[in-house]
């Protein structure tokens, strides 16, 4: 590929202060070394904390619900709560530090491939997740494992907190456990499995259809997976550890794609707990999962069907690294740069608007002061506006509405309805921190096609028309919205 | 609501000479026929939407998710409480239901089923346009969805739009022509943008108001159904329905999404007017729910389930299909309710309806030319 459009097609492009790295692969394999800090400068708050916020607001609500039956004190207690819980802020707290890391940090090749995982291993939008626990476990658990296996990636992810509560693993039980042998001898109905997530652990994280799996595969997976859950709870508050409880596990040997799993160890709270990890170490190592992971990454990347000798050197790369992500990271991009062009990638919503803003200079998502809250006044315009925008392009990342996670094709991104919201957007530049008063518009808009094109003379010539026609924001659509900003 | 025009007028001017102009002489007014599909992703339970009330079984297999209080219809199945304005139409002879019904896919994975409910075809992510869009494809006929993308569906078919209500302004149309002339080498963004030049102004409308709520997108769709120039074809979709955990019963979260496909068909009932007589509309949904309840007083994901179809194209109310039964040596792989008939047959045959067309053409062109017997006198007759 040639040097502006690969970073702009791996990367967010480049800064107006940006120096034109002289070897760009180079540039962006060595992004994928190490974990870059977060640059944000206002408070991190840990996952745990996160969880202790959330099981502070769900048992406050469901109190608040059951005693106050008052309809307006009940509104204003309401109004309390949220705001002294942070219900309202705090998604868009995390999607303002994962902006700020993109727009501003010096790893964005890394940050794209952590926004591509994220979506892989996708939480819907239910439960109150998306509000108070993805963005913090993708930043703190997601983050760290990208230098990692991808084995181990997948394990880590299958029990964070949010994965188990949005694919219900923490309902499933046994059917012949010894929680529903003690329920049938007492005469109570059985509690016994729940199958989703046991399904998407093959189907979305590991081996995907193509694998060939059954019907019993799929319950063999989920007998594997139960007696993972929540530990620790009281009635009436949600748990907030993840742990093992082999009185819940289904016992015997489970046969999941031909291959045994024993159970194994002799504690009976421990009983079968190794199981769920030689199942995704034999998944990750199969064929099944090499292919359609590095599937994935090359229509992430390179174009929408992509082609096997693109493929391959993923594969190539993971069978010699034995699954290592920092290698498997770095043939995506040699595969990239090498077949990058002359295919085209349609960007994501959430893509195109944080490069929009990185080439710009834009004061997007806008300075972190802004997002000190003092958990007792409403919200304000500044505040808001981060999810609003990304609502009306459609692509909350927080907010899948299916495990899948968001689409990543141009059939799936192109329609009237979203075109007409990023022209819309440009349309009112201040919204994304692109103010009149500062630099002409038009300057700002021939300044990033010099910057980030490696052949800037078309985007030139329409923003030369316009230039006697005192048109300032439509410099900006014209440029922003253009083809060769919106595909790459 | 609080609306305000998403274009300036003055700059409106090249979007009204290029709209289309259909003279009210030519009087095809009265014969435009509308269907609305209303996609219900995650595995729509037709057994809590329409239960089976002939024998306990069901009741039995479902302790603590069971309908309790259904609405009975006939001696052997009954509606779900939430399915109060399908109820309405089905004493007006306005709503039925086609049973124990699937596409032909039995592997239980959504992503595939979504896929293949919209495609029409039996192979997961291959074919790369959707029946309802094939079927068009020499239609003469507009389409709108009521969703973001432009759900795989309708792709394949020609006038296509999408649309949800939004705040921001679009530039002007001047504006506008600077990106048609740079996109004039992509033909899939230079079509985008062309519908967009042409929509009516009332889709250039912005509101403030950012709900989603189900009735307010049913009331969007409703009004432009009714133009006699507008859309004939409109698709919703509702995500939600793979309730794995704590499904409900008469409420709870499977019955919360009913309810909105419920609002909808009542919403463009009114809407519609005298154009409801006109109109049908059809669910459609990837597999139906297993019939034992799980660990988490939920379901699994299962195979048959149910069409609810409402409107005035219909006849008569009646329950259509061949009930399998819910005795486990009637079920699907023993836990599923069974499909006695490819629901594309169904779909196909509303299409032919709608359109106008032979019924035998509509299969060749939409549905692959598979094996699907015609259910037209079954719906229609």
């Amino acid at each position: 590929m040639k040097t502006k459009a690969f970073i702009r097609r791996v990367g967010f492009g480049l800064k107006p202060d940006e120096q034109v790295p002289t070897n760009p692969l180079d540039w962006a394999k060595e992004q994928m070394l190490v974990v870059p800090k977060l640059i944000w400068p206002g408070r991190i708050y840990s996952e745990k904390e996160m969880l202790d916020i959330r099981v502070d607001f769900t048992t406050s609500e469901d109190k608040l619900q059951k005693t106050e039956k008052d309809p307006s004190k009940a509104k204003a207690k309401k109004r309390k709560l949220y705001r002294r819980t942070g219900r309202k802020f705090f998604e868009r707290y995390e999607l303002a530090i994962r902006h700020h890391q993109a727009v501003y940090g010096n790893q964005p090749v890394f940050e794209r491939f952590w926004h591509f995982w994220g979506n892989h291993f996708a939480i819907v939008d239910k439960n109150k997740l998306p509000v108070f626990n993805t963005g913090p476990m993708q930043r703190e658990q997601l983050r760290p494992l990208m230098t990692g296996r991808f084995a181990d990636m997948v394990y880590d992810m299958t029990l964070t907190w949010p994965m188990i509560k949005s694919l219900d693993n923490f309902k499933s039980r046994g059917p012949n456990s010894a929680f529903n042998v003690n329920r049938r001898r007492k005469n109570k109905p059985e509690k016994g499995l729940n199958e989703n997530h046991g399904r998407e652990l093959l189907e979305l994280h590991t081996i995907s259809p193509q694998a060939g799996y059954t019907q019993v595969d799929v319950i063999n997976a989920a007998y594997i997976m139960t007696g993972w859950g929540f530990i620790g709870g009281k009635k009436g508050v949600e748990a907030k550890k993840i742990g093992y409880q082999g009185s819940l596990h289904e016992p015997g040997t489970h046969t999941v794609l031909g291959k045994k799993y024993k159970t194994e160890g002799f504690s009976s709270k421990t009983k079968g707990k190794k199981q769920l990890r030689n199942l995704i170490e034999n998944l990750c190592e199969s064929e099944d999962c090499i292919n359609f992971i590095a599937w994935k990454l090359c229509r992430h990347f390179i174009c929408d069907n992509p082609k096997p000798e693109m493929i391959k050197i993923i594969i190539d790369a993971w069978k010699k690294s034995k699954g290592m992500l920092p290698d498997i990271h770095k043939a995506v991009l040699e595969a990239t740069w090498k077949y990058g062009e002359p295919e085209q990638k349609f960007l994501s919503p959430e893509t195109w608007l944080i490069q929009i803003a990185r080439m710009t200079g834009a004061d997007w998502p806008g300075n972190p002061k802004i997002f000190e809250y003092d958990f007792e006044s409403r919200l304000n315009y500044k505040q808001k506006k981060i999810s609003w925008i990304l609502g009306e392009l459609g692509h909350l990342p927080f907010r899948a509405k299916q495990p899948n996670g968001f689409p990543d094709t141009e059939a799936e991104w192109l329609s009237q309805e979203y075109l007409v919201r990023r022209i819309a957007l440009v349309n009112n530049p201040t919204q994304i921190g692109l103010y009149k008063n500062s630099l002409p518009l038009i300057d700002i808009s021939k300044k990033m096609v010099n910057k980030n094109f490696d052949d800037p003379r078309e985007l030139l010539g329409i923003l030369r028309k316009l230039e006697n026609k005192n048109s300032n924001s439509n410099s900006l659509i014209a440029v922003l919205c253009s083809r060769k900003v919106l595909k790459v | 609501m609080n609306i305000s025009r998403r274009i300036f007028l003055s700059g409106s001017a090249s979007l009204i000479v290029s709209a289309p102009i259909i003279s009210r002489a030519f009087g095809s007014t009265s014969t435009k026929k509308n269907l609305v599909v209303i996609m219900l992703r995650g595995g729509m339970d037709g057994l809590t939407a329409v239960p089976f009330i002939g024998n306990n079984i069901l009741k039995k297999a479902r302790p603590d998710i069971g309908v309790d209080k259904p609405i009975k219809i006939t001696s052997d199945f009954a509606l779900h409480p939430q399915l109060k304005k399908f109820k309405k139409l089905w004493d007006k002879n306005k709503a039925s239901i086609f049973h124990a019904t699937s596409i032909p896919y039995t592997g239980r994975s959504h992503f595939e089923g979504q896929y293949l409910m919209e495609s029409g075809g039996t192979v997961p992510y291959y074919d790369k346009t959707g029946w309802l869009g094939r079927a068009l494809e020499t239609a003469n006929k507009k389409s709108l969805s009521i969703s973001l993308p432009m759900p795989l569906i309708l792709r394949g078919g020609k006038d296509l739009d999408n649309f949800m209500p939004s705040a921001n302004r679009l530039p002007s149309d001047e504006t506008l022509k600077i990106l048609a002339a740079d996109y004039h080498d992509d033909e899939a963004l230079s079509n985008v943008l062309r519908t967009i030049r042409k929509r009516p102004i009332a889709m250039m409308q912005t509101s403030k108001n950012s709900s989603q709520d189900v009735k307010r997108l049913a009331k969007i769709a409703g009004q432009q159904l009714v133009q006699p120039n507008g859309p004939s074809i409109a698709v919703f979709d509702i995500a939600g329905f793979d309730t794995h955990a704590d499904q409900g019963g008469d409420n709870g979260e499977h019955a919360k999404k009913l309810k909105q496909f419920d609002e909808i068909i009542g919403t463009l009932e009114d809407e519609l007017g005298s154009a409801f007589e006109d109109t049908i509309i059809v669910s459609l949904t990837e597999f139906g729910r297993t019939v034992d309840q799980n660990g988490g007083s939920g379901t699994e994901h299962g195979y048959g389930s149910a069409i609810l179809m409402a409107g005035g194209l219909l006849p008569k109310s009646k329950i259509i299909g061949d009930w399998p039964g819910l005795e486990k040596k009637n079920l699907f792989e023993g836990r599923d309710l069974d499909s006695s008939i490819d629901a594309r047959a169904v779909y196909a045959s509303i299409l032919a309806r709608v359109l106008d067309r032979d019924h035998k053409e509509i299969v060749k062109n939409a549905f692959f030319n598979a094996n699907l017997p015609d259910m037209t006198q079954r719906i229609f007759g």
